[in-house]
């Protein structure tokens, strides 16, 4: 089988970084002077705009798994996996937030909540509750985000060479 | 159609596309739903 490498300008490389990383902490500045409570902090004061929800779900979602694993899935198996983005679109977005949006919202301002174990303790009055989703996002997250790791890390891998 | 031979991907682009504008008009239908602001 031949294997196509593409190899990439390290000067554009480092400088698209740089670009990046200055806009990175001007935005942050910009947050931080507009930052007041936690509430602002945590949730930008419930008033950010849809196309920022959207371009951030996007950027969480969208991730090495989607990009590189999804890729790869889609090379080995065909592009029947489309139907995995018919069914996350369909179910997971649009008839979650149908169904969930307008109460979560509702129920997140009235009790004051501002993360999902802040939420759930706060809904069901019970700290097993708070304290119980946040004990299974900091289980989670650690080997969620390892794979994203590592996915980014081959990544670069292929693009640019480092072993 | 778009050079894919297979009728179910052409569907599964159909609908993730027809999916994703329904999200759009949605939202925009119902921005702010919920909120105490507009009761």
């Amino acid at each position: 089988m031949q294997v196509m490498v593409v190899t990439v300008d390290v000067v554009v490389l480092a400088a698209a970084t740089a670009v990046y990383l200055a806009v990175t902490m001007l935005l942050g500045y910009l947050g931080y002077r507009r930052t007041k409570t936690a509430e602002d902090f945590l949730l930008a004061g419930r008033d950010s705009h849809p196309v920022i929800i959207a371009l951030s779900y996007g950027a969480t979602f969208i991730s090495t798994s989607a990009i590189v694993g999804f890729g790869g899935v889609a090379a080995n198996l065909g592009m029947g996996l489309i139907w995995l983005t018919v069914l996350n679109i369909g179910a997971g977005v649009l008839i979650a937030f149908v169904v969930f949006g307008r109460r979560t919202r509702m129920i997140g301002q009235r009790l004051g909540a501002v993360t999902f174990p802040d939420l759930m303790g706060k809904c069901y009055r019970s700290p097993f509750m708070q304290y119980g989703t946040g004990v299974v996002i900091l289980a989670g997250m650690p080997l969620y985000t390892s794979a994203i790791r590592i996915g980014g890390a081959r990544f670069i891998e292929a693009t640019i060479g480092v072993p | 159609m778009f050079g894919i031979n297979d009728i179910q991907i052409v569907l599964g682009y159909g609908l993730a596309i027809g999916f994703t504008l329904a999200c759009i008009v949605y939202g925009i239908a119902s921005r702010n739903a919920g909120d105490g602001r507009d009761g």
